[in-house]
C-alpha cells in the first residue's frame, strides 16, 4: 500500500480539498491585494496568490498526469519566478522608501502616467 | 542714323527700367539714411524720366521710317503648352503713348517738387511716382495681354497708393479703398476675360507659333475664338476684357472711383487720373481692337457705354462747386468721348483725343494744384473769385485749358471734331449726345472759369501766386494744349495723326472720313453757345442784364429741382451701391459670417468638445490606485465566470 493510499485512507483527501483549498488561499490572495494599502502585504497576497496556483499545479500534476513531471516543474519555476520577483518588489520598495518614508500605495502616485 | 535709333528700340524696356531704379534707389537711399535731401530725389526722379522722355522721342523718330512693328520678347512662363512671353512691342500706338506718358510725367514731377516741398511725405511721394511711371511705361510697351494686365495691376496698386498717399485723412484712405475695390472689380472681369480667350485660341496660338496673345496677331487669333466659341460666348468674352477699361477709365457703372480719387494730391490728379492711368483703358482698348472689332455688339455696347458715361458725369459737373471735382467728372466725360469713339470705330479719333486731352487736362489739374495751393487748401469756387488778378499765369493758362477742352479752335477742337466726323456716318444717336455732352462741356468748364478766376475774390484767406517751379510746367503744358490738335490734325497739308496711328491697321482705317465745314462749325456755335451761356449766369458784367431778365442760377436750380437734385445727389449712383451693400451684400456677407460662425464653427467645435467629454469619462476609471484595477479586473473575472456558469447550467 503506498503512502497515498494511506493519506487517502486516513484522511480522505482527494483532488477536490486540494483546489479548494488553492481557491480559498486565491480568494484570501486577491482580498488581500484588493483591501491593504501596504505595499509589504500587497506583496505577501501575491506569494499567496502565487502559492493558490502551485498548489493546484502539483495537485492536478498528482492526480491527473502521475507519469509526467510537468506540472511539478512549473511549480518550481513558479517558485523561482516568486523568488525573484519578491526580491525585485523589495528591492523596489526599499527604493521608494528611501524617497518617502511610507509603505502605503496611494502615496506612490508620481509613477503614473 | 537709322542703326542709331534702332539702339533705343532694341532697348526700349530701359524706359521703363529707368524709373523702376529710380524708385528703388529713392526707396533704399531713404530708409537706410543714404541721403535726406530733397533735391537729389527730384533730381533722380526728372533725369530718368528726362531720358525716358529722349528716348520716347528717339523712337518716335524711328516709328517714321520704319514698316513694320518692333517686338522682342523673351519666354517668361512656360506650363504645359502654353508659354507666356515679356517683352516689348514698339508700333506707332506705343510711341505716341510713351512720348505723352514721359512728357507729361516730366512736366508734373517738376510741378510737384514745388507742390510738395513742404510735405512730410515728399520722399514717399517721389517714390509712389516713379513706381507708377514704371508701371505705366511698362503697359504701354507690353506686348501681350498677359503681360499688360500684370502692369495693369501694378498701375492700380500705384493709384491706390497715391490716393491714399495722406492716410491719416480718413476721407484719402476711403477713397483710396474705393478706387481699389471698384478697379479689382474692373480687372476680375479683363482677367476672366483674357484666360477664357486664351483657353479657346489655344491650339490657335500653338500652331501658329506667335508669341502667346501678342498684341500683332491678334486679329486672326479673335477670328479664330469667335469661330471656336460661337458668338455669343465671344461677346461675353470681349465684354469681359472690356470690363477693365470700364474700371480703369472710369466708364459709366464704375466710374463713381475717379472724383473720389480727387483725395490725393493734386500732382497726381493731374498725371494718372487725368492725364495717364486713365487713359490706359483707352490704350487697352486700341490694343486689344481687334477682338472687339469682331463683335458689332460688343462694339455698340462700348459706344453705349462712352455715351452714357459722357452724358452723365457732364451733367453732375455742372453744379459740383468742387473745383477738383468739376475737372474730375470733365475727365469721365472726356474719357466717354474717347470710349464712344472706339466704339462707334473712329479709333484713331479716340487715341487722337486721348493724346490732346492729357495735355490740356493735365495743365487744368496743374492749374487748379496751383490755385489750391495759393489759397491754403481752398477748394470750393464759392470761396475763390477775382483769382486772375493774383495769380495771372494759372488764370489764362486755365483758360487755355477751358477752350482746349470746350472744343473751341485749340486743341480739343481738332480731336472732338474728328470724334464727330467719325460718329456722323455710323450713329446719329451718338453724334447728338456727343454735341449735347460739347455744349455742356463748354458750359461747366467756363462756370468754373469764371467762378474761380473772375468777378470779386469772396474767400478769406491770402491768394498768393504759383513759385516758378510750379509756373513753368503750365506754361509748357499750355503749348501742346494750344497747337498739337491743330499741328497733327491732317489739315492743310499738315502731319495727320490719324495716318501715323492707322499706318499697320488697314483693316480698321475707317472709310471715308466725313469732310464738310458743317460739323466743325455745328460744334464749335455749340461750344461758343456754352462759353456764353456760363458768361451770363456767372459773370458779374451780365449781373445787371441777369437781374433786368430775371434768369439767374438760382432761378434755373429752382425751376428745375428734380434734375438739379438728380446730379447733385450724383444721379444717385453712389447711393445705389451703398444702398446695395447696405441692403444686400453686407446681410448676405453676415449670413455667411454667422453661417459659419455657428454652423461650421459649431460642428468643429462640438467635435472637438465629444472628445473633451470622452477622454474625461475615460479618465474617471484611471485613478492610479492598484486596488481600484483590481477590483475591476477580479470582478469582471468573477462575472464572466458566473456568466459561463450559468450558461453551462441553463443551455
Amino acid at each position: 500500500m503506498s503512502w497515498e493510499e494511506i493519506l487517502i485512507k486516513l484522511f480522505n483527501v482527494e483532488l477536490t480539498h486540494y483546489i479548494v483549498l488553492s481557491a480559498v488561499l486565491f480568494c484570501i490572495g486577491i482580498v488581500g491585494l484588493i483591501v491593504c494599502r501596504n505595499v509589504i502585504r500587497v506583496l505577501m497576497s501575491i506569494e499567496i496568490l502565487l502559492s493558490a496556483v502551485n498548489i493546484n499545479f502539483v495537485a492536478f500534476a498528482n492526480y491527473t498526469d502521475l507519469g509526467d513531471l510537468k506540472g511539478q516543474v512549473f511549480a518550481i519555476f513558479i517558485m523561482a519566478v516568486a523568488a525573484a520577483e519578491a526580491a525585485i518588489g523589495l528591492a523596489i520598495l526599499l527604493a521608494l522608501y528611501r524617497n518617502k518614508p511610507s509603505v502605503d500605495t496611494e502615496e506612490f502616485k508620481e509613477l503614473r502616467g | 542714323m537709322e542703326q542709331f535709333l534702332e539702339f533705343f528700340v532694341e532697348n526700349a524696356g530701359a524706359i521703363a527700367a529707368l524709373p523702376l531704379w529710380a524708385f528703388l534707389i529713392i526707396v533704399f537711399g531713404q530708409n537706410l539714411g543714404v541721403y535726406d535731401n530733397k533735391k537729389i530725389t527730384a533730381w533722380i526722379t526728372c533725369t530718368s524720366t528726362f531720358i525716358g522722355l529722349i528716348w520716347s522721342v528717339c523712337i518716335l523718330f524711328w516709328t517714321f521710317g520704319a514698316e513694320e512693328p518692333f517686338s522682342k520678347n523673351i519666354t517668361w512662363l512656360s506650363a504645359g503648352n502654353i508659354e507666356l512671353s515679356a517683352g516689348w512691342l514698339i508700333d506707332n500706338l506705343a510711341a505716341m503713348m510713351l512720348l505723352v506718358v514721359t512728357g507729361v510725367s516730366l512736366l508734373i514731377q517738376v510741378y510737384s517738387h514745388g507742390y510738395m516741398e513742404k510735405d512730410d511725405g515728399y520722399h514717399r511721394f517721389f517714390s509712389y511716382l516713379n513706381l507708377f511711371n514704371f508701371s505705366m511705361l511698362g503697359l504701354v510697351l507690353s506686348s501681350n495681354l498677359f503681360q499688360i494686365y500684370i502692369f495693369w495691376e501694378l498701375v492700380g496698386v500705384s493709384s491706390y497708393l497715391l490716393i491714399g498717399f495722406w492716410f491719416r485723412r480718413p476721407s484719402a484712405a476711403h477713397a483710396a479703398t474705393k478706387a481699389f475695390i471698384i478697379n479689382r472689380i474692373g480687372d476680375f472681369g479683363l482677367l476672366v476675360g483674357i484666360i477664357a480667350f486664351l483657353f479657346f485660341s489655344i491650339n490657335w496660338w500653338a500652331a501658329s507659333g506667335n508669341i502667346y496673345l501678342g498684341f500683332t496677331s491678334l486679329q486672326p487669333a479673335a477670328e479664330y475664338v469667335l469661330t471656336a466659341a460661337g458668338p455669343v460666348v465671344y461677346c461675353l468674352i470681349a465684354l469681359a476684357i472690356f470690363c477693365g477699361p470700364i474700371a480703369k477709365s472710369a466708364q459709366f457703372p464704375l466710374h463713381t472711383w475717379l472724383p473720389d480719387a480727387m483725395e490725393g494730391p493734386t500732382p497726381i490728379s493731374a498725371l494718372i487720373h487725368a492725364a495717364t492711368m486713365v487713359a490706359a483703358g483707352v490704350f487697352l482698348i486700341a490694343r486689344a481692337y481687334p477682338i472687339f472689332e469682331a463683335s458689332p455688339c460688343v462694339m455698340t455696347t462700348i459706344a453705349w457705354i462712352g455715351a452714357i458715361t459722357a452724358f452723365i458725369t457732364a451733367t453732375i459737373a455742372i453744379t459740383q462747386y468742387d473745383l477738383k471735382k468739376t475737372l474730375a467728372y470733365s475727365t469721365c466725360s472726356q474719357l466717354g468721348y474717347m470710349v464712344m469713339a472706339m466704339g462707334a470705330g473712329a479709333y484713331a479719333a479716340g487715341l487722337f483725343h486721348l493724346m490732346t486731352h492729357a495735355f490740356f487736362k493735365a495743365m487744368l489739374f496743374l492749374c487748379s494744384g496751383a490755385v489750391i495751393h495759393g489759397l491754403n487748401d481752398q477748394q470750393d469756387m464759392r470761396y475763390m473769385g477775382g483769382l486772375r488778378k493774383h495769380m495771372p499765369v494759372v488764370a489764362y493758362t486755365y483758360l487755355i485749358g477751358c477752350f482746349a477742352i470746350s472744343g473751341i479752335l485749340l486743341s480739343g477742337f481738332w480731336s472732338k471734331e474728328e470724334i464727330f466726323a467719325g460718329l456722323y456716318g455710323n450713329n446719329m444717336t451718338l453724334l447728338t449726345i456727343g454735341l449735347i455732352v460739347a455744349f455742356i462741356t463748354s458750359f461747366y468748364m467756363f462756370r468754373s472759369y469764371f467762378l474761380a478766376f473772375e468777378n470779386e475774390y469772396r474767400g478769406h484767406a491770402h491768394p498768393h501766386d504759383a513759385p516758378k517751379v510750379m509756373t513753368i510746367p503750365l506754361i509748357l503744358l499750355a503749348i501742346p494744349s494750344v497747337f498739337i490738335g491743330f499741328l497733327l490734325s491732317g489739315k492743310f497739308h499738315l502731319p495727320s495723326f490719324d495716318k501715323y496711328i492707322l499706318s499697320g491697321h488697314e483693316a480698321s482705317a475707317h472709310a471715308g472720313h466725313h469732310e464738310s465745314l458743317m460739323l466743325p462749325v455745328v460744334s464749335l456755335l455749340i461750344a461758343l453757345a456754352g462759353l456764353l451761356t456760363a458768361a451770363y449766369l456767372y459773370h458779374d458784367r451780365f449781373k445787371a442784364l441777369r437781374e433786368s431778365v430775371k434768369i439767374t442760377a438760382d432761378n434755373i436750380i429752382k425751376t428745375a429741382k428734380p434734375f438739379y437734385s438728380l446730379t447733385t445727389n450724383l444721379w444717385y449712383i453712389d447711393k445705389l451701391y451703398y444702398c446695395f451693400i447696405d441692403n444686400i451684400f453686407l446681410p448676405v456677407c453676415e449670413f455667411a459670417a454667422n453661417f459659419d460662425k455657428f454652423v461650421i464653427d459649431g460642428i468643429v467645435n462640438f467635435i472637438g468638445v465629444k472628445t473633451r467629454f470622452e477622454g474625461w469619462f475615460l479618465r474617471q476609471f484611471q485613478t492610479g490606485q492598484l486596488q481600484t484595477y483590481l477590483a475591476i479586473l477580479f470582478s469582471g473575472l468573477v462575472g464572466l465566470t458566473l456568466i459561463f456558469v450559468a450558461l453551462n447550467l441553463f443551455m
